[in-house]
This record gives C-alpha cells, structure tokens and sequence, in this order.
C-alpha cells in the first residue's frame, strides 16, 4: 500500500519531471530580464561602470530614447523592414504554396528542396546574398551588365538598401509561409471545392471565396511568427550594410547592438532592448490568443 | 498454418490458397487463423500495388508537361540559384573565382586551406556545443514536457505563454545581462557559457513540441501500464517515450540546428576560444580581407550538417506507430 | 466475506454528480455485469474500482483489503479496456508477460506463464506479432491474455466488445463466459448491451444517473423489475408501457386512458387507486379470444425464429412477439389479450413496482 494516495503521488511525481525545467528557464530568463530591466533604469555605461551604476534619473534613458532620432529612425526602418518582408513571404510563401499543393510525386520534392532556404544558418544566406549584392562578383549583376542593363550596387545605394535586404529575407523565409499555407490547404475538406465547381465557380472565385477564407487563419499565424522573427534579423544586416548606408538599414536591434557593444552604453541599450521585449511579449500573447498549439482542454 | 511473422512477402500463403476451405479438420479451424490468414493476403496485396502505384506516379510526374510541373522546376532554379552558386564558388579552383565560363574542374582547394586555419577548431566548438545544448535541453525539457501534457497544473496557460516568450524575445534582451554575468563569472568566450544560453530557446522548443507528441499518445495505453505494475515515470519510460522516438528524435535535430545556426549569441559572447563556425567565417571578413573562395567555401561546410539533418528528419515520418495499439 | 466490497461511493466532475452512494457487494467468483445506458457512471465505477479514477469518499474494499487509495498496481486487479490498449512498440509475447517482467520474474517463468496463457485462447503462434499485425479478435485476446497472466483477484471488463462487429461479438461473448467458467476469477463486465449482460452475468447491476436502480440475477430482473426503468431497459424487444388508471372499488381494475379495460393480476391488499404505468412484455400476448383488444396492425417483422408485430393498442404503439408465423398484414385487425399472471405495474410518478 502507498504512502500517499496514488492520485497525489502521482501529481507529485509530475510536479518533480516538471521543477527542473521551471528552475532552470526561471533562471536563465527570468533573471536576466530582470537584471535588464533594473539596467535600463541606469545610464550604465562600461567605461566608467561604478560612478554610472545609479538610479537617480530612473526613467532618462527612456525619455532620452522618446527624443532620440537615431532611434526614432530605427524604429520606423524596423517597421519599414518587417512589414515589407512578411507582406512578401506571405504573398510568395501564398502563391508557391498553391502551386505546389497537387499530388504529383514530383512536387513533394520540390517542396523538400525549397526547405533549404529556410533552414540554412543565417549568416550563410547573408553570404550568398553579398555575393549576389555586390557587382563585382555577382552573377546576377554580370547578367544585366552583358544584356546591357547595368546596375550599380544595391546595397551601397541609400534608396534600394532596405529593399534589397528585404528581399534577400524573403527569399530566406518563404518556405515558412509555404509550409503553413500547405499544412492548412492539406486540411482542406474537398466537399466545399466540388460543390463549388458544379456550381460553376471558376478558379479565382474558388480561391477567392472557399481557399482563401480557409486558409486566413494559418496566413496570420504565419504573419505574427514572421513578425517577431523579423526584429531578431541581425546578419543579413550585419554582413550586407552593416546598418548603412548612413543609418538607413538600421533597424532596432542593430541600434541596440551597437549602443551595447560599439558605444558601451549598457544602460542606454537595455533600455532600447526592454521595449524590444515588450514588443515580443505583446505579439506572443496575440499569437495565444489566436491558435496557438495548445489550448487549454 | 505457418505464418512468417516479419511480414515480408513470404510464398507460404498464395491468394487462391486463401481462398480455398483450409485443409485439415475444419470443424476446429478457430477463426483467428483465418484472420491471419486473410490479414497477410491483404497486406501484400496492399504493397505491391503501392509500391506499383507510387512508380507510375513518379513517371507521370516526370513526363507530364503539365503546367504546374514546369512552373514549379522553373521556380525551383530560379529560387535555388543564389545557393547553388554559393556552392560552385566554392568548388572553383581558387585562380579562376572571376572566370566567365560556368564549367569548370571542380576543386577543394578552398576547403583544405580552410580546414588547415582556425576555422577547423571553430567547427568542433560548433559541434560540441550544439550537440552539449540539444542533449541538455531534452534531459530538462522532455520531463517536463510530460508532466504539462498529463497534469491539469493551473498555471499551465501562463507557463505555455513564458515559453512562447521566450522563444519570440529578442536575442539582445538576453545577451546584456548574460554578457555582464559571464564577464564577472569567467564563462565569457567558454563552451560551456554558450550551451547555457543556448538553452534559452532549446528549453522552450523542447517543451513546445515534446508536449504535442506525448499529447498523441492515448492514455489508455499509460493507464494499462500503471495497472500491470508501472508508477509515472516506469510507464513514462517504457511506454511512452518509446512511441514518440520518431518526435523525440526531430526534436533534437531541431535544437542541433537552432543551436547551430546562431550568430548573434556567438558574435557577443565569444572571443577566441569558443567561437563557433558563423562567426568564424565573420572573422575571415574582417580580419583576412574578402576571400571569396574561402568565403563560399566556409559557407557551404557550415551548412553542410544542417542541410544533411533536415532532409534525414524530414523523411522519418511518424509512421502511426500507435496502429495496432489502439483500436483505431 | 465478499471478495469486492463498495461502500457509499461518491464522485462528481466538478459540478456534475456521477456516482451518488454507490454500495454493492461482490461474491468470490461471481461474474457481474454493470449495465446501464451511456452517462450512467458504469465506467466511472469500474476506473474507481481499479484505481484509475479516486473516488471522493467511500470504501473499497478488495478480499477484506482496503484499496480506497492504492495505486492501480498495488490492487490485484486487472483490466480488459475498451480499445484494448496494447502496447504497440512490443510484441504479443512481450504485451503479455509486460506484468511479469515489471513484477521481476525470471525470463524462463515469464515465457513459461506467457505460454500457458497464450495457449488455450489460440495465441501461440501469434506470440512475435506486433499489434498492428493482428485482427480485431485476436487483440481482443491478447488484451484478455494480459489481464489473465497475471492471476488477479478481480478482472474488469471495460466495454471489450463494443468494438468488434456483430457476428464476433457473439463468439467472443462465449469465449468470455467460457474462460470464466475456466478460471473461476471474480469478473466485473461493464456494458451498455443489455443483451450481453443477461447472457454472461451470475447477477446483474443496473445504473442509472450514478444510482443503482436494480442488483439481482438475469432472470430476477428480467420477472420482476423493481422499476420502470429496469423493467424497460431489460429485455429485447423492450417492455410494453400502457399509461391509465388503477380502479379499486371491490374488484381492481385497470383502464387505460383511452377507456379499454385490462386484466390484471393478483394485486397486493394496500394499494391506491391511482395513474399506473401497466406493463407487459411482447411475449405475453396471446392472440383471438372474445376479450380481446381490437388492435390494428401497422408493421410486421419476421425474425425467423420469431414474429414482432407492431399494433395500434388502446392507443398506444405496442410491439406482440409470438413464436409461431402469425399471417397478418398491416392494416388488418387483431384481437390482443395480455396474460394477466405477466402483468407488471408501476407507479406512474415514481416508477416504482406495485404489485
């Protein structure tokens, strides 16, 4: 005979698989966050790290931020950034995902193929594309040059830099939005599609009126997921523009990357990185809300 | 009766044979002999006009000269084009990078300098960390998986939400404070300092997905254990974890590749010692001056194990190995 | 002593109460069949009784042992569920000697016991199957063989054969009652067929809303139904209710609604007159006579072994079951007369027996 009941033994022994976890991620994120939180009341600054390390002026380095233009304009390049490149991977990740979505044997190994994109180390599409930005070696450059359309440097160029690196971000994620479109298009009961087509809908008003209401939920899923995806983006910037020309690629995270690791103002950085997670913490508790894997049964 | 008992097409058992009254006395025939029976029929039949039916498949795909096949291999170079130039780059020898001409005599002189520099340490520091972090992730995070899967705790919800948080944050939240800790704690540019951050998003994709397998498997099967002699974790252990190998076994490839594949984290916290594969190649960039060859080269040796692991996890579906268990 | 014994069982799911004071004693060997329709808490009660579910109060209590809170292991019970729940990673031999091995017998015992179980239910050569490798029966049996191998105190029938299509079910309901009249192991069977549970069960237990309704043998239950219920849930086709009014003034008799009188039996001395549910069961009918209820015929089914027909009778749609081929066509008229020593009467609030 047990000690303790079983139904309680047996919530014990779970809550012992569950503990170490809990410590563990408390510890390694709870804490930190913490500690970034109390950094951003500071103008912590590593080259004088004792005089800097004071609360008399908690809220400064979030008023220096409101009034700071550098920031200001990281922000809006973020945001020109993020929304240009999911509203893309949506569409692309949309349209290949309808061709894609047919049952020859063929296809499914072009849908294998295009995973590669999506799971190469970030820093290996960063150098494909400087490869294919920079003219000098670039195929695609040499190509327009001997059809006699030269082009100059994309990502040397204040007007196409942001677009360039969007591009090159779609061409990285797209499989995403593919593989979620594909999942739901899968799901998709024939029914609706068969009565539609005696009905003698034709194939835009199919899509129009049956797929596309179907497949909505999984393209706003697949958009929020990119959404936060795309203000962690840091080598492609990195290796392409390096937030340049002048400031016109430098998006939030870079910002923040350089107040920390170039200028050292730690308190100044975690202040820029404490918005930045609260902007994670807002698009993750929308994405619980709205379908994520597990919901509380 | 005699039934091969692997399943492979044995000649012991033809259709017409099943067909036939089974020779013998019949009035004991029991009926699962005959369910054996017409159950091998099935399953070879069933097989060879699989296996006949994906061929005619593939050769349809391939002489079709429908549209949407065109299309699609049309789209397909052209999408795969940057990267598989990144790869012929790499290949060339390295006195012919600005050739014109697209043939060349493939050569892997840029892999051996590669691998005689620093860059050779970098990838065993890779290695061992991204392989350190997914093992440590799961020892967690596969527990606790199943213990939010089974247990009605009430903070479920805000413990699903903390792990979607921290998958999502931002790199740079974690990396000041941790920068900070390690510095005063001497883990700064260690292995060790990097697995422990690595876990930061390990950790939650563990208990993430683990907790959609486990969810898969029925609990009957558990509560038939606990009744045969299991506690928790003995039913846990050789009931469960064993149906959800497949899962357990994406999961892990998973963290390799996440692990794998970071920059950021790198960059910040490693110097000399433990720099991993990516920022190494960086290091080429700034310090030994824009070698291409050598660039394109390191690119495709770092991609190499992930591009390797996704295409053999992704082959390994989970093939309903409940089927049989459970009356489905 | 009894070898199973409950004591006011209670349990509820949050705010819906599913068992209510559930008692019931269990002799050494019997085999009981709890019957009931679905919601009833039958499968509640049997998870309680293996373990798998705590009961909010009340005792278990297992050969003079008491269980209230012992893990499933520690209960010396086994459990044959409705989906079989065989591990599909081990093979048939390994599914069955899972217990064994857990309970740390040698290999050469486990094997031994395994093919002593296997043996007779004919699963010898089967032993190195998987399950995925086998028919509905046969994981049937292997589900069986698990829970004998293990020589329990009590088996616990979940539904097993609620799976299995019709001509099985019938061949496996013997089995069943077979292999208990072999083993001689007390047997608690959990159906929603009521059928099952009066061809296979010592004594039957009738559930409804989480209340016992009825406990007696098959036959018990089947004369004399201590309520409406049991009287219409036992029993295929199903009892004859006719809703009227007991008349006691000198002789008792009973109108029904319409105004045709019905016979009735003897009728215990204290009873009021009053609304009275009179039943009677199909095959209590008996046909022509000059007393007769003129019923009009509305469908006929011949069974083969049997004719059910459906009437018109003192407005009320009434099935009459009778042995010989009756020739009668719908629309044509019959005269009907109940057997007045099957008459069954219930009170028509409270569903209770009156005579």
């Amino acid at each position: 005979m047990t000690i303790l009941p079983w139904e309680a033994s047996r919530k014990r022994a779970f809550i012992i698989g569950l503990a170490p976890a809990l410590l563990v991620l408390g510890a390694i994120t709870l804490l930190p966050t913490l500690a970034l939180i109390v950094v951003s009341f500071t103008p912590l600054s590593l080259t004088d790290p004792i005089n800097t390390f004071h609360f008399n002026n908690p809220l400064g380095n979030y008023r220096q931020l409101w009034a700071d233009t550098r920031f200001l304009n990281s922000v809006s390049v973020q945001l020109k950034l993020s929304l240009s490149s999911v509203a893309l991977q949506l569409v692309v990740g949309l349209g290949v995902a309808l061709l894609l979505n047919a049952r020859q044997a063929i296809l499914s190994a072009v849908r294998a193929v295009f995973l590669i994109p999506m799971v190469l180390p970030p820093i290996v599409v960063a150098l494909i594309w400087k490869i294919m930005y920079t003219p000098e070696v670039s195929p695609l450059h040499r190509m327009l040059e001997n059809v006699g359309l030269p082009v100059e440097s994309l990502i040397t160029n204040p007007d196409m830099a942001l677009w360039a690196i969007s591009f090159a971000e779609t061409w990285q994620w797209f499989p995403f939005t593919m593989l979620m479109v594909l999942a739901a298009l899968q799901m998709m009961p024939d029914d609706p599609l068969e009565a539609a087509r005696i009905d003698g809908a034709n194939r835009w008003q199919i899509f129009k009126y049956i797929v596309f209401p179907y497949i909505r939920p999984a393209l706003v899923i697949a958009g929020l997921f990119r959404l936060i995806d795309s203000f962690k983006a840091f080598p492609l910037i990195y290796v392409l523009t390096n937030g340049g020309p002048g400031t016109v690629t430098e998006v939030t995270n870079f910002y923040g990357f350089i107040q920390a690791f170039n200028f050292s103002y730690w308190g100044y950085a975690s202040a820029i990185a404490v918005l930045m997670l609260a902007g994670a913490f807002l698009l993750s508790w929308l994405i619980s809300r709205w379908g994520g894997h597990h919901d509380d049964e | 009766m005699t039934m091969s008992n692997s399943g492979s097409q044995s000649a012991a058992i033809t259709p017409a044979g099943v067909d036939r009254p089974a020779a013998g006395p019949s009035a004991t025939r029991s009926l699962e002999q005959a369910d054996s029976a017409h159950l091998a029929a099935h399953v070879r039949k069933g097989r060879s006009t699989e296996s006949a039916r994906r061929t005619a498949a593939w050769l349809v795909g391939i002489a079709s000269i429908d549209g949407r096949v065109v299309g699609a291999l049309v789209l397909l170079l052209v999408v795969m084009f940057p990267f598989l130039w990144l790869v012929q780059l790499s290949l060339r020898p390295t006195n012919d990078i600005f050739g014109e001409s697209l043939l060349f005599v493939p050569s892997l002189d840029s892999f051996r300098s590669l691998l005689q520099s620093h860059f050779a340490g970098s990838f065993v520091n890779s290695l061992i960390v991204s392989t350190a972090s997914a093992g440590l992730s799961l020892l967690f995070g596969v527990p606790a998986a199943y213990a939010l899967t089974r247990c009605r705790f009430r903070a479920r919800g805000r413990i699903a939400l903390w792990i979607l948080v921290t998958r999502m944050a931002p790199p740079i939240a974690f990396t000041i404070p941790f920068y900070m800790a390690y510095r005063w704690s001497g883990l700064l540019d260690t292995n060790l300092g990097l697995i422990i951050v690595y876990l930061t998003f390990n950790l939650a994709i563990v208990i993430w997905l683990m907790q959609t397998y486990f969810a898969a498997i029925p609990q009957a099967l558990e509560e038939a254990a606990y009744i045969d002699g299991c506690g928790v974790w003995s039913a846990f252990w050789r009931v469960t974890l064993p149906l959800t190998a497949p899962g357990l076994a994406a999961t892990a490839v998973l963290c390799f590749v996440f692990s794998w594949n970071d920059f950021f984290y790198a960059l910040i916290l490693t110097r000399t010692n433990a720099t991993t594969a990516p920022v190494a190649i960086v290091n080429f960039l700034q310090y030994e001056g824009w070698e291409w060859p050598k660039i394109a080269a390191s690119g495709t040796l770092v991609m190499l194990p992930v591009v390797i692991f996704t295409i053999l996890v992704r082959s390994y579906l989970v093939r309903g190995m409940t089927a049989g268990g459970i009356k489905d | 002593m009894p070898a199973l014994s409950l004591r006011n069982i209670r349990k509820s799911f949050g705010s819906a109460s599913i068992l209510r004071d559930i008692s019931l004693d269990i002799d050494e060997g019997e085999f009981i069949a709890l019957v009931g329709p679905s919601g009833c808490g039958k499968s509640t009660l049997l998870r309680i009784i293996a373990g798998l579910e705590a009961e909010d109060s009340g005792d278990i209590d297992l050969a003079g042992r008491r269980i209230n809170h012992a893990a499933p292991r520690d209960r010396d019970i086994a459990m044959v569920f409705q989906n079989y729940a065989l591990y599909p990673h081990m093979t048939v031999a390994q599914n069955l000697g899972f217990s064994l091995k857990l309970a740390g017998h040698k290999p050469a015992d486990i094997s031994r016991r395994v093919k002593e179980a296997a043996q007779p239910l004919g699963l010898a050569s089967l032993l190195d199957r998987h399950p995925r490798q086998l028919s509905g029966g046969q994981r049937q049996r292997v589900a069986m063989g698990r829970a004998i191998v293990r020589n329990p105190r009590a088996f616990l029938f979940d539904e097993p054969l609620s799976n299995l299509d019709a001509k099985l079910r019938v061949q496996m309901r013997t089995e069943i009652k077979a292999l208990h009249q072999r083993l001689g192991t007390t047997t608690i069977y959990v159906t929603h067929d009521q059928v099952e549970a009066m061809t296979m069960a010592d004594r039957i237990v009738v559930l409804k809303d989480g209340v016992v309704e009825q406990a007696g043998t098959p036959l018990a239950l089947y004369d004399r139904p201590e309520n409406a219920f049991v009287a219409g849930f036992v029993g295929s086709p199903a009892m004859n209710f006719i809703v009227g009014k007991l008349q006691i003034n000198g002789q008792s008799r009973f109108v029904a609604d319409d105004g045709t009188t019905l016979p009735l039996g003897p009728l215990p001395s204290a009873l009021d007159g009053g609304s009275v549910l009179y039943g009677i069961r199909p095959e209590h009918f008996a046909i022509g006579g000059e007393q007769g209820v003129d019923s009009r015929v509305v469908v006929v089914e011949p069974t083969g072994s049997e004719t059910h027909i459906a009437v018109r009778f003192a407005d009320h749609d009434v099935i009459a079951a009778f042995r010989e081929r009756i020739d009668a066509r719908p629309g044509e008229r019959l005269k009907l007369m109940p057997r007045q020593e099957y008459v069954h009467l219930f009170d028509a609030q409270s569903g209770m027996r009156l005579n």
